[in-house]
């Protein structure tokens, strides 16, 4: 595996989460290498930009995509990511607050690799964090 | 079989019975006649040869040709005697065998001496011989000796044989008597039995037909002239049957027409007694007929004619039955305040319509009412729906946007903890600590509100429990959360309900974690869970003698955010028995609860089963 490759896109625009999530993945020494956009427009134009249009060449080894997002909802990039040729092989993990059954069902339903609830006490949302970089970034084979 | 057979047959035995009995006798007859005819032949043969014997001694002492001619016309005699001897047996046949021996060996003596120089036939006059006479008449007397001590035996042994004989016969014909009388009484057993069971057989049943119990079947027994009796009875009482039920068919039939007469009377009687109007009309509006209702109700209608509401429009109302499309009909008309349906029946043949009036006045107005408080339920229920899709909305919300500011206090407050924590003060340790246990509690109780809030709308999966597994499963996880504390628990037995699985969980995980968190810090805690059945009705509960509650504020025990400890003692949010009374109204079953302070508490609920409602 491509060290200087791995990438963590990460999707959120509570810039409180976003800042503990980071502090969590800093832990893990995988903070420089995410990539942090704040709404769903944007991170799509970032995803048809990196990756090659034949395969899936410079696309991030990991997506974590928060569900309530300006302009474009999670949801929605979600389904863009998984309609498009390109990105449509990015394991995407969904990291949010809603526990609801609606938001969850709809994620599988569109090809979500996992979907975590925020836990919402400090220590068990860094140590979940943690292990959501260990496991997709260090410890899983992207298709690519 | 049949009688004239068996009869015939019987008939027959006796006269075979007779003949041997009459043949018996004169062969018997027959034998001890011929016995007495030898008797008499053999005596007779006896007494021949005496005479002989006599007659040959006078002839060898006097040598008479006088005598001599006696003594052959005596011996002629004897010899047909003896010729006609009969013997059957071998001793008679001996004896019959020396008597003729002898007799021949007596003529050949007497012939010799008849032949003899001086005899008779050759010279009368001259002398015999005295000792050849001498020799001479010893012989014949040996000779007459022995046919007369021979015959004497024969006729001893023919008497025998006729007394035998005699002996036998009267034997024979006691017991031909004997068995013709055995015979007689059982042919007369036999056939007087075999008859009179069935004449009594035929009597009784035809009795019981006689009384007129025409379904009786008499049993028919043997295939022979009573049987016919029985057959020809039972035919006759089928005929009888069927002539007796044409009868009866047509004494009801009678009756029916009768009834049917009646009825059409009282049914002609309908219109006149009916309280709704009913009447005739003709195509133009002429009232042939009206009943006493109608006249009550309309007695203007005659006069008013078209003119008058009940017959309003007539003439585009009867359209379709001039035209013969159809001969029936239905409509409202208002006369005065009060509205009618009239239903048409057109009589094609007579012509006429026929109105069945129907004051519907109070009927219209309550389909009004039902109409208006139709719409007002669906307004409510629209109104409700809003509600709930904001409510909805709501939870949502708080779901998402309440948790993750509480997120950044505690997470905030970590890192700050985490980064300058060493340089604090112990109290400011200690105020930065309440505000990250505050934050986790709120966190809580949000937790707690939506999964009330969930509780409500969610769908329920209705599927057979095993409720025992799951109160040890949950017990089991609630051990493993502090498995330092020392308590019993008592699950007894619990049979299965209906529900759903992932609720009753709930249900189960919120009273038992109740009753292990309020036994904390008692001497013995004690947890039972149990059911039982109460008037039809499956009751589980959870008992436990922990700290209990006052019974006085029992109605604040289900409500949300409602505690009854304080909260130093025994955590928790409020929520947990709210939980459960909605997780218990979702399935259909009641919940309630029995308590006294610190004398433990027992929870109660019910689970009806889906068929039950």
């Amino acid at each position: 595996m491509n060290k200087e490759k791995v990438e963590i896109l990460l999707i959120e625009d509570n810039p409180a989460d976003l800042e503990l999530t980071l502090n969590s993945l800093k832990k893990k020494n995988l903070a420089n290498r995410v990539k942090v956009l704040t709404d769903g427009e944007e991170a799509l134009d970032y995803l048809f930009n990196v990756c090659a249009p034949s395969g899936s060449e410079g696309c991030p080894h990991l997506i974590l995509l928060d569900l309530k997002l300006p302009k474009i909802s999670g949801l929605e990039v979600l389904e863009r990511i998984r309609s498009n040729e390109r990105t449509k092989m990015i394991p995407v993990v969904v990291l949010t607050s809603s526990e609801e059954e609606k938001d969850r069902i709809e994620s599988y339903r569109l090809g979500v690799n996992s979907y975590i609830v925020k836990p919402v006490e400090f220590d068990s949302f860094a140590k979940v964090v943690s292990e959501i970089g260990f496991y997709w970034v260090l410890l899983n084979k992207p298709p690519y | 079989m049949r009688l004239r057979t068996q009869f015939i047959i019987t008939m027959l035995l006796f006269g075979i019975i007779l003949v041997v009995i009459a043949a018996s006798a004169i062969i018997t007859n027959q034998l001890a006649e011929k016995a007495g005819l030898q008797e008499r032949i053999a005596g007779n043969i006896a007494q021949g040869a005496s005479e002989l014997s006599y007659l040959s001694n006078d002839y060898l002492i006097y040598h008479e040709s006088q005598q001599l001619k006696r003594w052959q016309s005596r011996f002629a005699s004897f010899s047909t005697q003896v010729a006609s001897l009969r013997a059957d047996r071998p001793e008679q046949q001996a004896l019959v065998a020396n008597i003729r021996a002898n007799q021949n060996r007596l003529k050949e003596v007497f012939d010799s001496v008849a032949s003899a120089p001086g005899s008779p036939s050759r010279n009368q006059n001259a002398a015999l011989n005295p000792e050849y006479l001498q020799v001479s008449w010893s012989r014949m007397a040996v000779q007459s000796q022995g046919l007369v001590s021979d015959a004497s035996r024969l006729s001893q042994l023919v008497h025998q044989e006729r007394d035998q004989l005699t002996k036998t016969r009267t034997m024979l014909m006691y017991v031909m008597m004997g068995l013709f009388g055995v015979f007689l009484l059982a042919s007369y057993m036999l056939t007087y039995r075999r008859i009179l069971k069935s004449i009594v057989t035929l009597r009784s049943g035809t009795a019981v037909i006689g009384s007129g119990n025409l379904d009786f079947v008499i049993e028919e027994g043997k295939n022979d002239e009573i049987g016919e009796l029985a057959r020809a009875f039972n035919r006759m009482t089928i005929d009888l049957k069927a002539v007796t039920a044409s009868k009866a068919d047509l004494e009801r039939e009678i009756v029916e027409r009768e009834q049917a007469e009646a009825r059409l009377a009282y049914l002609a009687s309908f219109p006149e007694r009916n309280t709704n109007p009913i009447m005739e009309v003709d195509l133009d509006g002429v009232v042939r007929y009206m009943n006493p209702a109608a006249l009550n109700l309309f007695p203007d209608l005659r006069e008013k004619g078209l003119t008058h509401p009940w017959l309003v429009d007539w003439a585009n109302t009867v359209r379709p039955f001039r035209e013969g499309q159809t001969d029936t009909g239905v409509r409202d008309v208002d006369v005065g305040q009060h509205s009618y349906q009239q239903t048409f029946y057109y009589a094609a043949q007579d012509p006429f319509v026929r109105i069945y009036g129907l004051d519907i006045t109070e009927r219209k107005k309550a389909d009004e009412a039902l109409k208006k408080a139709h719409e007002e339920l669906q307004d409510h229920t629209g109104r409700l729906e809003a509600a709930n899709k904001e409510l909805e909305s709501f939870s949502y919300s708080v779901s998402h946007d309440l948790r993750s500011p509480l997120r950044a206090i505690a997470g905030f407050t970590r890192m700050i903890l985490d980064e300058k924590g060493a340089t604090f003060d112990p109290e400011t340790r200690r105020k930065f600590g309440i505000i990250q246990e505050n934050a986790e509690k709120m966190g809580q109780l949000i937790d707690n509100l939506l999964r009330l809030s969930r509780l409500g709308r969610a769908e329920l999966h209705q599927s057979k429990l095993d409720m025992g597994g799951l109160v040890r499963e949950v017990m089991q996880e609630i051990r493993m959360t502090d498995p330092e504390r020392e308590f019993v628990t008592e699950i007894g037995d619990l049979p299965a309900a209906q529900g759903d699985p992932a609720m009753i969980r709930q249900l189960l995980a919120n009273l038992l974690s109740n009753a292990v968190k309020f036994t904390r810090g008692k001497q013995g805690a004690r947890i039972e869970v149990g059911s039982f059945e109460r008037s039809g009705e499956r009751v589980y509960y959870v008992k436990d003698n922990g700290v209990g509650f006052d019974m006085k504020y029992y109605n604040k025990l289900f409500g949300v955010f409602q505690r009854l400890v304080s909260e130093s003692q025994f955590e928790g949010t409020g929520v947990g028995l709210a939980i459960v009374q909605r997780i218990v109204q979702r399935h259909g079953g009641r919940v309630w609860a029995e308590g006294q302070i610190q004398d433990g508490a027992t929870f109660y609920f019910t689970l009806p089963s889906k068929e039950q409602g």
